[in-house]
């Protein structure tokens, strides 16, 4: 068969620009750059700038951030003031505790559930789909719930607790410092175990079976299969969750600006609810920017750990 | 179709060089071979010829034409791949027909072409489905049909069969030499499997370390290895090596192989006296039964294979292939084993201790530092 | 593995007690929504209404601006999912296929921006968008939530493109395309299921937000989304319980069905987006 009757209809191929042509070995490169060119100008318009402005923002002493004013002079009063506030280290207090609180809740019952549904029985496919279902409820939301389930004269909670005997009397949960602090913890726990939950199972189906088959042929119980094999090839996966979370809780504004704004008597009142209030509820926005850089700064901090621990996930 | 001209190919990441200077010309219709242990540099020079990744200097010609900065779209060639690569968005006949519609071809003799393909490949009736139903041998087929569709000016193969189970490897190597025949176009195919070299190739490019160790036909390449490394890659099982001192003696020069001494075949023989060298013997080479050099052994192992067998023998510790720096023998620790390889034994059970023979003529002599074949 | 009927039993007693005590908050809230307001305010309370007032639901959305909200929301989330996408799937694309200078360090940066606290972010945004006259529209809130998706995004489509094998755009190479045709021709349609997870993740970020939407639109109450109105009723001085559990299930579902009918796709998002 000739090769030149069987071209025809083909038409001839059309030589690109020189220049312009990205196909070529040398120049195709260039379209990495290019393709990355609208991420770049729109997270340096959006977020980094941003975080420059707040940063200076709180070397100033601007009560409300216009950028069309000039800047204010230089100075490291907010800090100064932050460091020297009770209210900042009743913030810190607040927010560890809260950390510590919800990311242990939220690791029990996500590991417990993960567990659960890792086994196999008919209608687990519904149990695993129940089980990780708050995770779709919106924080706003969860918290319309709970507000309710806590309500002081006729929430079911209440109810429940006389009805076991566990108090005499109605608690009036957002009033009391420490019961508000609990129903925050509860709110956070349930919104949050969910997401350990599925990361917990996603890292549980992909041991293989043959580990345990392995074990089970060595005699080893179901217990020291979960020690033995279970929890070290977790390791990994139970990390870069706990940091996530860690992460979320010492970040998370809306479940408790909503539930109970920070009070009563700032019991509940976290480094962001802080920042929040100073800046918008008091336009102290070069003190609430302050406040904001801190927490940023233990962000990165904490983001670089979990980037440290999964270098090979990079 | 053309003539593939390479002229001093250098491909370096960073300060990694993955290839030296590779220069090759390749005639029109030719089937040419690149064969080597993973990470020789054989893919990276193909992916250069196909336009996919830059050399870093050097000049590529296809057909008369400066391609060396074009890109692959421009260079009418075709290439498979070793995981076939087909669009799985795509039916059968759009995957065969997709590099035509780029090209602007026109429906009906895309169509035309395409049913035309799939004839030859007996893959016709696959036409409409997407390559996830397709077993792993019609997959195969569908990445061969979409590069002859396009009747490029040549075809490169990127291991092309490696993801093919054994039985179906032979066939369709078979296949694909029945179809260059056919279609007489040039073929780059790279591999490395030495017995696809040896089948498949016009010439055989075997490549170590991105540097070219001999570029020969696949008989030349067996009978005239260039060096160590090709010796032991071509063929198999591989071939033995020995390590002894030469000694002169009145007619030329000696070394002592088993506790033989035995004369080595080659001229100006007397100029090696006093080096080592290593001594190649291909293990079909060796015979049961007394002959021109004849030592008794004791097998370590006895593999048989039904029409033949493979003797394994302790080499003695004089002829061990020592500390020199050779990759072949070394890799699969064959430097203090000889194997013998006996055609149509009477399958009856070798006794205790064999005696083999070899003819000296048969022996290959490589310089123990260089490692470059003496002739 | 074979269990034997007391182990069952118990597993099975386990799963179904976990499930129930886990839902039963979003239980409560439709036993709320459909209860009449004067019932709630009995005890003991009722597990089930004894009337279900299933017309709350319309009654709600004539009396309150739920669906207005809602379409914010809608509005809002599309507008800042398909600018997110935009983005990110180029600069997930070039992340996983090209060597770029400073792309591992901008990968990073943007992995580091996942954990930026909104509460940070907000303040200069409100600056910048006064100062663009941008607050109280819903501009103010796509490219606020923007911030948000972004990071997520590239990250997980970055994880998508990378499962995919080079050769597919070699090949479409080698059949003629251009490096961007390659791309837009058989990788994006090849990672649609990818596309579609990635962008429904970044719909249900944009879905839950609450920070920004009550920093920049309190005083546009014609743009409020679905979060933001919710808790305005929450806020009202008598508080009808029965009302605002109707109109967060309205807010809720959307996401609610994302999730139960779409569950393997976010979960596989989730979790890819996550070990990054």
């Amino acid at each position: 068969m000739s090769r030149h009757t069987l071209r025809q209809g083909e038409a001839p191929t059309m030589p690109r620009a020189a220049f312009l042509d990205l196909a070529r070995p040398s120049r195709r490169h260039w379209l990495g750059y290019l393709l990355l060119a609208p991420a770049v100008l729109l997270i340096g318009l959006i977020i980094v700038y941003p975080l420059f402005v707040s940063v200076d923002l709180s070397f100033q002493n601007v009560n409300i951030a216009r950028l069309d004013q000039a800047r204010r002079p230089f100075t490291t009063a907010n800090y100064e003031r932050l460091f020297a506030s009770e209210d900042f280290w009743n913030a810190c207090w607040v927010t560890f505790k809260l950390v510590v609180i919800v990311s242990t809740g939220c690791f029990l019952l996500g590991m417990a559930t993960a567990l659960l549904v890792n086994n196999r029985f008919k209608g687990q496919a519904l149990a695993r789909l129940l089980v990780a279902l708050p995770w779709a409820v919106p924080e706003v939301i969860a918290v319309v719930i709970f507000a309710w389930l806590f309500d002081s004269s006729f929430g079911l909670m209440n109810w429940i607790f006389i009805k076991l005997g566990l108090v005499d009397t109605t608690i009036n949960w957002f009033s009391s410092p420490s019961a508000s602090f609990a129903v925050v913890c509860v709110v956070m726990i349930w919104k949050g175990y969910p997401f350990v939950s599925i990361m917990l199972l996603a890292g549980l189906q992909s041991i293989p079976e043959d580990f345990y088959n392995a074990a089970r042929v060595d005699g080893a119980s179901a217990w020291q299969r979960l020690l033995n094999i279970t929890i070290p090839s977790l390791m990994p996966v139970l990390g870069v969750t706990l940091v996530l979370v860690m992460l979320w809780v010492f970040r998370d504004f809306s479940i408790i600006y909503v539930l109970t704004g920070g009070g009563p008597l700032k019991a509940t009142q976290s480094l962001s609810i802080m920042t929040y209030e100073q800046a918008f509820g008091f336009f102290k926005m070069g003190y609430a920017s302050a406040i904001g850089v801190i927490t940023l700064i233990v962000c990165i901090i904490a983001s670089r750990l979990m980037i440290a621990r999964a270098p090979d996930t990079m | 179709m053309a003539g593939i001209r390479i002229e001093h190919v250098t491909k370096s990441y960073g300060g990694l060089t993955v290839l030296k200077d590779f220069s090759l010309d390749i005639a029109d219709g030719e089937f040419v071979v690149l064969v080597g242990p993973s990470g020789c540099g054989k893919s990276t020079m193909l992916k250069i010829l196909a336009g996919l990744e830059e050399a870093s200097s050097g000049k590529v010609t296809i057909g008369e034409r400066d391609v060396t900065d074009l890109a692959p779209g421009d260079r009418d060639i075709a290439m498979v791949f070793q995981n076939y690569a087909l669009y799985p968005h795509l039916t059968v006949r759009k995957n065969m027909g997709f590099g035509l519609k780029m090209r602007g071809t026109e429906a009906g003799e895309i169509d035309r072409r395409v049913t035309q393909a799939a004839k030859i490949l007996g893959i016709d009736h696959l036409l409409d489905r997407r390559p996830r139903a397709l077993s792993g041998g019609q997959r195969q087929r569908v990445a061969l049909g979409r590069a002859i569709v396009r009747e490029p000016l040549a075809f490169l193969m990127d291991e092309p069969l490696s993801n093919l189970d054994a039985k179906l490897r032979v066939h369709t190597r078979a296949e694909i030499s029945a179809l260059h025949k056919r279609l007489g176009v040039t073929t780059i195919y790279v591999t490395h499997d030495q017995t696809e070299a040896m089948t498949m190739a016009d010439r055989i490019v075997i490549m170590k370390d991105g540097e070219i160790q001999q570029i020969a036909h696949p008989d030349t390449m067996f009978r005239e290895p260039a060096n160590l490394f090709v010796a032991g890659f071509i063929g198999s099982p591989g071939m033995n090596f020995l390590q002894s001192p030469v000694t002169s003696t009145g007619n030329g020069a000696e070394v002592r192989l088993f506790g033989q001494e035995v004369l080595l075949p080659v001229a100006n023989a007397s100029t090696l006296a006093g080096r080592d060298v290593v001594l190649g013997l291909r293990p079909e080479h060796l015979a049961l039964g007394a002959g021109a050099v004849t030592f008794e052994v004791q097998p370590r192992l006895v593999e048989s294979l039904g029409s033949e067998q493979y003797v394994y023998v302790d080499l003695p510790p004089e002829n061990r292939v020592g500390q020199a720096p050779h990759a072949a023998a070394d890799e699969d620790g064959r430097g203090n084993v000889l194997i013998a390889r006996l055609i149509n034994p009477d399958g009856a059970p070798l006794a205790e201790r064999l005696t083999l023979s070899f003819d000296p003529a048969r022996l290959h002599v490589f310089d123990a530092v260089t490692q470059e074949a003496i002739r | 593995m074979k269990r034997n009927r007391l182990d069952s039993v118990l597993l099975y007693a386990t799963a179904i007690l976990t499930c129930a005590l886990l839902v039963f908050p979003i239980y409560w809230l439709v036993v709320t929504a459909l209860s009449e307001p004067d019932q709630l305010r009995q005890l003991p309370p009722k597990f089930w209404p004894d009337q279900p007032r299933w017309g709350v639901f319309a009654q709600i959305l004539a009396e309150r601006p739920i669906l207005q909200w809602l379409g914010n929301s809608a509005l809002a989330a599309i507008g800042a999912v398909t600018l997110s996408m935009t983005v990110s799937v180029l600069a997930g694309y070039s992340l996983s296929r090209f060597k770029v200078r400073g792309g591992q360090s901008l990968g990073l940066f943007i992995l580091t921006a996942k954990m930026l606290p909104a509460t940070l972010l907000v303040i200069p945004l409100f600056g910048i968008f006064r100062q663009l006259e941008l607050i109280g529209s819903l501009w103010s809130i796509i490219l606020a939530h923007a911030t948000l998706i972004i990071p997520f995004t590239t990250w997980m489509l970055k994880g998508y493109f990378d499962t995919i094998p080079r050769e597919l755009e070699q090949a479409a190479m080698v059949d003629g395309c251009s490096p961007l045709g390659a791309m837009v021709r058989v990788i994006l349609p090849v990672s649609a299921p990818g596309l579609a997870a990635t962008a429904l993740y970044g719909f249900v970020l944009s879905w839950s937000d609450y920070a920004y939407a009550r920093t920049f639109l309190t005083n546009a109450q014609t743009n409020w989304t679905a979060n933001l109105g919710i808790t305005t009723m929450k806020g009202e001085y008598v508080s009808n319980w029965s009302d605002i559990s109707a109109a967060s299930i309205l807010v809720a579902l959307p996401i609610l069905l994302i999730y139960l009918f779409l569950e393997r796709y976010l979960v596989g998002g989730l979790t890819a987006g996550s070990d990054k």
